[in-house]
């Protein structure tokens, strides 16, 4: 007896000893931060999500970048020229810009680069953006085989020449999602897809990946060979994955993480009154919405009843109680974006008691009262925050006489039943990939496929966005969305809900992290004080 | 053996004077009494919660969003982050993890001590081929399965509630049938049993006359355990997220709301877990009286 | 008893093949795929994918070439992770998860029997009373309660442990701690509940009238006998410590392998599942012939022919 408890014992001790001989150097100046999740690729051309993002802002540079306060800003391209008819950009390199195996960084690079993000082989999920570029469409949908149809020329090292389908006034800020980046072409082609690894990588950004345990972390370290190497303070970034949100938090306030990924909304409110100088929260280019299947009757059909919904949903009382992040009330689809002005539901300016009288007035007109409530049933998918939204908002149409039925559903279940458009009103939500607002109103297209989950069928709206395509205008463009948008939204197909907030908790120590709406806050410009 | 002596050879448990022992030594012991009467009550404020004139579970009071207990509006437990009555959602809640707790259980104690008797009592090939189905069903991670199966199952096909119900206690049979057959591996051969067969018992009377009996002091000890193992299992799956939905809750629901809060409005943790161990730890003092009073040795 | 070993190591291959085969079946039943996303794959992209991974093969088939995979320890590409293989993320994870579980697993059996005993010695006096009392809060309170609360004390208000993380003897206190106290908490009670009703049997009586000395009727008969339930209990306590890993590891930041799993199922990271699945599962089949052979060790009527 003695013996076996002993030798179930025997490897753990074992275990223990092995790992208390393991231990962590410091190095001069390591910024310590929170990241969400394991990133599931490093890859840029095959990520998709925010926390991976974060990760290759840092590794690598596009043709145009972030600033501290997430303006647009050159990146290896020092300057760049576009034609009169907003076609043709014609990039200048910078001499000094090079990979961190010392290698120069070459418009060769980038055509390499952008070939690869459109290959089919490669099979990434964001290549539509770049279907702006001549042939890039035809390249991964793979009716074009010859990659280099594809509208990215190198004129010599350091000239690169895009051509585009169409004038694009988002065009530089789209240069900085992963997609666009450039990849080591040598290193791609030696290592496969395991060229990602820490060892085999190389990166042309302010950082380099010296190591990735999965579930753990990821470190990367200053570049010697990045062109402002100079001015990049932050010695090694350490990444960790943090998918519970309270115990980032615990982690963040007992010292152990200079800056969290997000705070648990329940905690807001006390974030704010005692943390004030170290939560940062700032408007995201985002929506959250609860979209109407208009396929489905009797809501399809009548815009009346999917007015009374909108109008009944207090999105005032819903941000400053349920979601507290002081995220902004939406009557819009399009977030606040510079340059552009949204339009707005009709009853935007009512008061809330008014909303709900005319809510149950529309109501009362088809039919439905007190006596025959209409019925609807709410499809949202698994999750703390959603759930408290729903069951705020099913006591909302409560209010005016609505009985709604609350569906959860996990996550890849739900996203089946929204494609097959097998709901009623269904929770939904959309961040911006690039600060256009062409990113939100191209979902809303006839042919937009599955992406229309609303299933919004209005050749006027389609007209109106098919000639943005081709305005070269900036300012006109951007009127002729604001009209398309109003268009959208008085047909009611969806309730827009709120406008999102990003909120992270940063240490005092740190300095150079600007709060900023697409919420990318590069390691090169943060310092950490000791 | 004394057992034996109670025995008739046909088999016979003199039952009345055996239970009615029992009974008098269960009420002897304060704590089980102590433990049987919270677990009364706390079932009865759950089943009964309807009709005490309480507010609906799903009331929303916008001004009470996440507010501390407040004695004189009557929020005994606080308001959770919707401004709801986390008393009354407690109590509802106490439905499903009580319900949980007892459909889990009594399959697990039928099927369970049948079988693990069975194949030990048996023995042969007959315990390999029982128990081999046991280890098979074992040794699948049963929370992984019954995760599984809830991934598996879309809700609009089953409510998430009723699926906790069937899938634990589709899985929570098996520990009781292998602590029972330990048990009757170890009585088999005693010389009651063997007694008993000799005289032409059938298999059937021996294992349910003389082998369970005897294995009951393990199997209510077990049984008590399983109770809160399963309310537990059914409170770690909906922590997870995937266990049951609005507009139901259950206590684990409702803890895994409160915990992200845990620094900021500890109410809202302490007193769904609060409850849900006063009625673990009931269940426990129960199941403790209930072993002291069955134990035939002590007689 | 060595052929009894090795039938029983043999039998456990049909064993490990029906898990394989019914978490194949309900990973595959599950609504939705790997490929589903917020933003919708474009159909190319979807088709080569489907290609690449095999999924437009016939379940059977697909079934057949991951089996094949297995036998070469090959646990397939996954699908949330293109950048590694599933073998790599579970060989990199799977020392984590063990070294907390074999702790764990060690910790709530030395403290687990012996509180257990020391408490039936003692039986109704405040000993016992405190260990029944400290195993029953250790029973019925979650660890996903305990854990934060943990976190939250002993990390944040008292700074004497780090909140969460891994790679130092310091990181393993509290996951250590949440994962085996509630095994404590049950192994204490068995261990004491069959201590009590040996040293009550009559063969312990008659151990004493013949005069033995304490000690080694104690040793002799009770302890060895009053194991046997906490044996019996090896294979589930290992379960349950699989199971505990899950959330203690995502708690904790801990990079086992407990974590791939509910993230696996959700985001219908097929392999990953399955890989995951078929490890704990081994583990417990492992652990169970284990127990049993420690059963029939301790129990001289129990013979395995």
């Amino acid at each position: 007896m003695k013996l076996s408890i002993r030798k179930l014992l025997l490897p753990a001790v074992a275990a223990c000893a092995l790992l208390a001989s393991v231990s962590f150097a410091e190095a001069e100046m390591v910024f310590h931060r929170g990241n969400g999740a394991e990133p599931e690729t490093i890859n840029p051309h095959k990520s998709t999500g925010v926390t991976e993002a974060n990760i290759e802002a840092d590794l690598f540079e596009g043709l145009t970048s972030y600033a501290a306060n997430g303006e647009l800003i050159p990146g290896v391209a020092e300057s760049w020229e576009i034609s009169d008819d907003g076609k043709t950009y014609t990039f200048k390199l910078r001499q000094n810009a090079k990979w961190s195996n010392g290698d120069p960084v070459t418009a060769a690079d980038f055509v390499f680069g952008l070939q690869d993000a459109v290959n089919p082989n490669t099979a990434a999920d964001y290549a539509p953006i770049l279907d702006v570029i001549v042939n890039a469409q035809a390249i991964r949908e793979d009716t074009e085989k010859d990659l280099s149809k594809l509208g990215v020329v190198a004129l010599d090292d350091h000239t690169l020449q895009i051509t585009l389908n169409g004038p694009t006034p988002y065009f530089l800020g789209l240069l900085r999602h992963p997609i666009a980046y450039p990849v080591h072409k040598a290193t791609v082609e030696t290592f496969g897809d395991d060229w990602t690894k820490p060892g085999n990588m190389v990166s042309n950004g302010a950082y380099m990946l010296t190591e990735w345990t999965p579930q753990a972390s990821l470190t990367y370290v200053k570049n010697p060979h990045y062109w402002d190497a100079a001015n990049v303070k932050v010695d090694k970034v350490v990444m960790y994955p943090t998918e519970d949100l309270a115990e980032e938090l615990k982690s963040y306030k007992a010292g152990e993480l200079h800056a969290t990924y997000d705070v648990p909304s329940e905690q807001i409110k006390d974030l704010e009154a005692n943390y004030a100088d170290e939560f940062k929260n700032t408007l995201y280019l985002g929506t959250y919405y609860y979209v109407i299947n208009l396929t489905k009757e009797p809501l399809g059909a009548q815009s009346d009843l999917r007015k009374a919904l909108s109008l009944a949903i207090n999105r005032e009382i819903l941000t400053e109680k349920i979601t507290q992040g002081g995220e902004a009330p939406a009557y819009s689809w399009v977030p606040p974006m510079t340059g552009y002005s949204q339009a707005y539901v009709s009853f935007k300016d009512m008061p809330q008691d008014d909303r709900v009288a005319l809510a149950k007035e529309l109501l009362a007109k088809h039919g439905y009262g007190p006596d025959n409530p209409l019925n609807i049933e709410l499809l949202y998918n698994t999750s703390e925050n959603h759930k408290k939204i729903a069951v705020a908002a099913q006591s909302m149409w409560k209010a005016i006489g609505v009985n709604a039925t609350l569906r959860n559903e996990e996550w890849k279940v739900y996203l089946e039943t929204r494609d097959k458009k097998n709901f009623e009103v269904a929770r939904a939500a959309w961040i911006a990939d690039y600060d256009d607002p062409i990113n939100f109103l191209d979902m809303f297209l006839s042919n937009a496929g599955e992406r229309n989950d609303a299933g919004y069928n209005n050749k006027d709206y389609d007209e109106l966005i098919a000639k943005t395509a081709t305005e070269t205008d900036p300012a006109a463009r951007m009127k002729l969305f604001t009209e398309a948008e109003q268009l959208f939204l008085n047909d009611d197909p969806m309730i827009p809900i709120y406008h999102y907030t990003s909120q992270h908790m940063v240490s005092t120590k740190v300095s150079g992290w600007e709060a900023n709406i697409l919420d990318f806050h590069l390691a090169r410009y943060i310092s950490i004080a000791e | 053996m004394t057992d034996a002596a109670m025995v008739s050879p046909r088999g016979e448990v003199k039952g009345r004077s055996l239970w009615a022992d029992a009974r008098r030594r269960f009420l002897r012991n304060r704590a089980a009494v102590a433990g049987l009467v919270v677990l009364a009550v706390v079932t009865l404020l759950s089943f009964g919660a309807p009709f005490l004139g309480l507010r609906a579970p799903d009331d929303i009071n916008w001004d009470m969003i996440s507010a501390p207990p407040d004695y004189a509006q009557g929020y005994y437990f606080g308001t959770d982050q919707n401004g709801r009555d986390l008393f009354v959602r407690t109590l509802y809640g106490g439905q499903v993890s009580l319900m949980v707790g007892l459909v889990a259980t009594l399959v697990s104690l039928v099927i369970g001590t049948l079988w693990g008797a069975s194949a030990g009592y048996l023995g042969g090939r007959i315990d390999n081929v029982m128990m081999r189905i046991v280890d098979i069903l074992y040794s699948i991670p049963f929370v992984f399965f019954v995760i599984l199966l809830t991934v598996a199952i879309p809700r609009n096909f089953i409510a998430p509630t009723m699926l906790m119900y069937l899938a634990i206690g589709a899985v929570s049979w098996l520990d009781m049938a292998r602590i029972v057959r330990g048990q009757t591996v170890s009585i088999r051969r005693k010389e009651f049993i063997e007694a008993a067969h000799a005289s032409g018992v059938s298999s059937w009377h021996i294992i349910t006359r003389h082998i369970i009996p005897n294995c009951l002091g393990p199997v209510v000890v077990y049984m008590t355990l399983t109770v809160p193992a399963v309310i537990l299992t059914e409170s770690f799956i909906s922590y997870l997220g995937m266990g049951v939905q609005e507009p139901d809750s259950s206590w684990g629901t409702l803890i895994s709301e409160g915990v992200n809060a845990m620094e900021v409005a500890p109410w809202a943790v302490i007193y769904p877990s609060g409850v849900m161990v006063v009625t673990l730890l009931a269940l426990n003092f129960v199941g403790d009286g209930l072993r002291d009073a069955l134990d035939p040795k002590d007689r | 008893m060595l052929s009894y070993f090795i039938r029983r190591l043999a039998g456990a291959i049909p064993t490990l093949f029906l898990i394989i085969a019914v978490s194949f079946v309900l990973v595959r039943l599950a609504p939705g795929g790997p490929f589903d996303k917020e933003r919708k794959v474009p159909a190319t992209v979807e088709a080569k994918l489907i290609e690449k991974y095999h999924l437009d093969e016939p379940l059977p088939q697909q079934f057949a070439r991951y089996v094949a995979g297995l036998a070469q320890g090959d646990f397939g590409p996954s699908f949330k992770y293109p950048d590694r293989s599933v073998s790599e993320l579970i060989g990199i994870g799977f020392p984590v998860s063990l070294t907390l579980g074999l702790s764990a697993i060690a910790l709530a059996l030395a403290a687990g029997i012996g509180l257990g005993i020391w408490a039936a010695l003692r039986q109704n006096t405040w000993i016992d009373y405190l260990c029944v009392g400290t195993a029953m809060l250790g029973i019925a309170i979650p660890n996903y309660v305990f854990a934060p609360l943990m976190t939250l004390v002993f990390g944040l208000m008292l700074g004497w442990l780090p909140v969460n993380g891994w790679g130092e003897p310091r990181h393993m206190v509290l996951p250590i701690l949440a994962l085996a106290i509630p095994q404590v908490a049950t192994i204490t009670r068995l261990t004491r509940a069959s201590m009590l009703e040996v040293l009550n049997s009559n063969f312990v009586r008659t151990a004493r009238a013949k005069g033995l000395p304490e000690m080694v009727t104690l040793l002799r008969h009770t302890i060895r006998a009053a194991l046997l339930p906490v044996v019996s209990y090896l294979g589930p306590a290992v379960a349950n410590i699989v199971t505990g890993s899950v959330i203690i590891e995502e708690i904790f930041r801990i990079p086992g392998i407990g974590r791939y799993f509910v993230q696996g199922a959700i985001n219908r990271d097929y392999t990953m599942v399955l890989g995951v699945t078929i490890l704990f599962g081994a583990l417990i089949i492992l652990c169970n012939l284990i127990a049993d052979l420690c059963y029939s060790l301790l129990d001289p009527k129990v013979r395995y022919d």
